[in-house]
């Protein structure tokens, strides 16, 4: 089994001037890049993805580059966080190298000096899955079929909390639904789960009632494209 | 389940939903170097962490109450050097936050991915 696929980098940047030269450069490189526009945002999604390496601006508003390079190493963030400054006094890019970034790329950004950095750090465009574990394999096709097999029983107990208005119920059958559809492939089940999970939290009825609907719709297209 | 021995790490698995505890214990178990033992609430997770002082612990932060940032904190007053990795469905940045500030390990989000669930591991043995 091939399995080659993307490398993909993560480019912090309030700029979007600046975040769109990156991103045409990367492109071109042949990776797949995902973008963030300040410091909560990247942590956010480095930690919901898997980076190969984050570019990240240091003067950013609501949160720079160094506190969220902090928050990232703090929970020993293991990809390499690059950061990015028109300010490329050797002074200032000791100091980010100690403050515990992997590298450094100043700004206006020469493609070369990308290229030469990523090279250094060995991070191609394209990237292996290392991980194989037949065990796992075999066990995560297990559980997805429990899955599927349970979905008929799931979609009568969110419309039997529904006819009851028992949005405690439903709270209860979508948080569930919320941890392990994504680990089947079903992120759209996740993703409403999330909205009518939250829904029901800040108490939006009619919000909750619809997000109930289409998760139920959602829950039974999945079971006839299994018939 | 990995068999143990003094050679293998010890972890704790706290989460509620039974898919998300059993795909974790199996990327753990497979590695062939880790004995994982899993807990359905904060509670018991608490009460397995004060006997038995496993090396790392996945904990779940929409465990019931209390909930994975109290279990967190509750952990760490007991053992200030407890390696914690929080998981989540979604990383929300006021509960990273928090999660940093009681000394989190590590965090990760669902779905698992089995190389950044390894990648902790390897930070462990550093």
């Amino acid at each position: 089994m091939n399995n080659s696929k993307q490398t993909k980098l993560l480019v912090v940047d309030d700029s979007d001037t600046n975040r769109l030269l990156l991103q045409f450069t990367l492109d071109e490189l042949g990776y797949q890049v995902d973008e963030a526009v300040d410091g909560e945002k990247a942590v956010e999604k480095a930690i919901e993805n898997d980076y190969a390496a984050i570019i990240m601006d240091i003067n950013m508003p609501v949160m720079s580059g160094p506190e969220a390079a902090k928050m990232l190493l703090n929970l020993n963030y293991e990809s390499p966080i690059i950061a990015c400054s028109a300010e490329d006094d050797q002074l200032t890019i000791n100091k980010y190298l100690d403050e515990g970034f992997s590298g450094f790329i100043a700004k206006p950004i020469e493609p070369i000096n990308v290229i030469n950095l990523l090279k250094k750090l060995s991070i191609g465009p394209s990237t292996e899955d290392k991980f194989n574990s037949p065990e796992h394999q075999k066990k995560l096709e297990q559980l997805g079929e429990r899955f599927r097999g349970n979905l008929p029983a799931i979609i009568s107990k969110l419309q039997r909390a529904m006819e009851l208005q028992s949005f405690e119920e439903l709270q209860k059958i979508c948080h569930k639904l919320k941890g392990s559809a994504s680990q089947f492939g079903y992120e759209r089940v996740t993703r409403i789960s999330d909205d009518l999970e939250r829904a029901i939290k800040k108490g939006k009825t009619q919000v909750a009632i619809d997000k109930t609907t289409s998760l139920v719709l959602e829950l039974k297209r999945i079971e006839n494209e299994l018939q | 389940m990995t068999e143990k021995t003094t050679n293998t790490l010890q972890a704790l698995v706290v989460e509620d939903d039974i898919d998300s505890l059993e795909v974790l214990t199996s990327i753990l178990d497979s590695t062939k170097i880790i004995h994982s033992e899993s807990s359905r609430t904060g509670e018991s997770a608490i009460a397995y962490f004060k006997k038995n002082r496993p090396d790392i612990t996945f904990l779940d932060i929409d465990i019931p109450a209390p909930n994975g940032i109290e279990t967190l904190r509750e952990i760490r007053t007991f053992d200030s050097s407890a390696k914690v990795v929080m998981v989540t469905g979604c990383s929300d940045i006021e509960t990273v936050k928090e999660a940093i500030s009681l000394g989190a390990f590590g965090y990760v989000v669902k779905p698992f991915v089995p190389e950044k669930i390894l990648s902790v591991i390897k930070k462990l043995r550093e």
